[in-house]
């Protein structure tokens, strides 16, 4: 199994937002993870990532314990996290925001940044992308809400990641764009052989793309199975396909 | 020519500024911490290349050099114990660097005593352009030091992958993070680099200057006023902001005399009114 997390506890402060998640993700598979507002996806993947820390239980990337592993190293073990929000950085460039994403593999104290590895994922990254190639001299803060989303995609995509984890990608774009990320982050799967996590507000748009899903409330994950099997189930269909 | 002479003079001034701000700019990029000891790691930067010279007799630049790298290294050693702990924590922070000054103020009292040294300027002379502009030859040097160490920071900040990894850091520091940005190493590089071109840009002004314990206090000041009046955060804003302020100074100087302070002072607050975030600020 590519990500395992074991009875997962996390705690804010006091409260905690996370009361023994277990949920896996295999390997070149799209796992959709649901859910409202405030149920702790967002810290389930931050933990992950090593952003938080887990108060009690497992998270194993390829059978390994990754709990402990502080946020820098974690890319390094292929696991690329494209945060909500996006948070692109600003001020940089498209194609600066690109070369972070492969910050690991870039030489230290080297003036010429690239290499021949490098020139072919960018070239990948771009086939998936095209308008970032377009736009890839212009600041990322001036972007639109879409394009800022791609180009985080295509940010975790150069850090050749194993496990993709992608935080509300759909948020405040318009319903056309929202089309176009579903279709890109499907085209990934099928062509990079990443697993992929996706956390979506829009489960509608993650049910259509993903093979599996888990619905999380209040820290708990309430429902698991088959997307096409959980699109049958009333409860989930009333509360979150309306 | 009366003021082909302010001019350089105002360059030189800009320069040296340039090494101070920029520093201080790095490090609230990075960090989100005024660093309010910054100018006191100046002042031992220039006691460094003082007694380096002086007692020691080491040459002038090596002397200059060696404390450069003396400072920088204290600046990593004071972020490891006092900043690192306190990381993401901007107010505790910055109260922290307060204590940081008093620290080395008492210190610098204590081991060097408070009355005035003065050292002699390693060329003397002067050079003479197109017969009417006459300029000391230490103020030639301050600014052939200080100008390429400029350039060699812009080359590091934009070129390198470290540089790279401080704007980043400076933008998004969780997102840094999530592109395998180690912050710790990366906020201690940019202490070390602020801190050495602050001990630097002492060692230059050392020959045109009264040493006492106390010169740290008005340098951190006048460095802070610059990085505002740039855009706080802005290295290019910290180097465009040092030049307007030496070229103010230097005119101020010249045709205020000893109001020249009063004058630069009220200009920049005339210049924030008007464009708040600074010159190359965003807002």
């Amino acid at each position: 199994m590519l990500l395992e997390v074991k009875d997962l506890w996390v705690h804010h402060g006091r409260a905690p937002a996370l009361k023994g998640v277990t949920l896996a993700v295999s390997e070149g598979s799209l796992v959709a993870l649901v859910g409202p507002n405030g149920a702790g996806k967002s810290t389930l993947v931050r933990t992950i990532s090593g952003l938080k820390r887990a108060s009690a239980g497992e998270i194993l990337f390829d059978g390994k314990r990754i709990d402990r592993v502080p946020a820098h190293k974690i890319v390094g073990l292929g696991i690329a996290h494209v945060p909500e929000g996006r948070r692109v950085f600003p001020d940089m460039t498209v194609f600066e925001n690109l070369r972070m994403g492969a910050y690991r593999r870039l030489r230290s104290g080297k003036l010429m940044l690239r290499d021949s590895a490098f020139d072919d994922d960018l070239a990948l990254t771009y086939e998936h992308f095209p308008r970032l190639k377009e736009r890839s001299r212009q600041r990322a803060g001036s972007l639109s809400g879409g394009e800022q989303q791609m180009l985080a995609i295509g940010r975790a995509l150069m850090a050749r990641p194993r496990l993709l984890l992608l935080d509300e990608p759909s948020i405040g774009l318009a319903p056309r764009m929202v089309q176009e990320i579903a279709q890109v982050i499907a085209a990934i799967t099928r062509r990079w052989r990443v697993g992929i996590l996706l956390i979506e507000q829009n489960a509608r748009m993650a049910f259509r793309i993903a093979q599996h899903a888990y619905v999380l409330e209040t820290g708990q994950v309430v429902i698991t199975g088959a997307t096409d099997a959980l699109a049958q189930n009333e409860e989930v269909k009333r509360v979150y396909l309306g | 020519m009366l003021y082909g002479q302010v001019a350089v003079n105002a360059l030189m001034l800009g320069a040296t500024y340039a090494l101070i701000a920029v520093g201080l700019s790095l490090v609230f990029s990075i960090m989100r911490v005024i660093q309010f000891a910054h100018g006191h790691l100046y002042m031992l930067g220039a006691f460094c290349v003082f007694y380096l010279a002086t007692e020691l007799g080491v040459n002038y630049f090596a002397a200059l050099f060696i404390a450069a790298i003396a400072v920088g290294v204290l600046g990593m050693v004071l972020d490891r114990i006092f900043l690192r702990p306190l990381r993401g924590q901007d107010l505790p922070s910055m109260i922290v660097t307060l204590g940081i000054l008093l620290l080395i103020e008492g210190s610098a009292l204590l081991a060097f005593g408070e009355r005035d040294k003065r050292f002699r300027s390693p060329v003397d002379g002067a050079v003479w352009f197109f017969d009417t502009i006459v300029i000391p030859s230490e103020r030639l040097m301050i600014l052939g030091v200080a100008a390429p160490l400029i350039a060699l920071l812009f080359l590091f900040v934009w070129r390198s992958k470290e540089g790279q990894a401080m704007r980043a850091v400076a933008q998004d520091r969780e997102a840094a993070m999530l592109q395998g940005i180690n912050v710790d190493w990366i906020s201690a590089l940019g202490m070390f680099i602020g801190s050495a071109l602050a001990a630097a840009a002492a060692g230059l002004l050392l020959p045109i200057q009264v040493l006492t314990p106390a010169v740290g206090g008005p340098v951190v000041i006048k460095a802070f006023m610059v990085v505002i009046l740039g855009g706080l955060g802005s290295i290019p804003g910290a180097v465009v902001g040092s030049l307007a302020f030496g070229a103010l100074e230097s005119f101020g100087t010249t045709f205020f005399g000893g109001y020249s302070s009063l004058a630069a002072f009220s200009a920049v607050m005339l210049i924030l009114i008007f464009r708040p975030r600074g010159l190359l600020g965003r807002a």
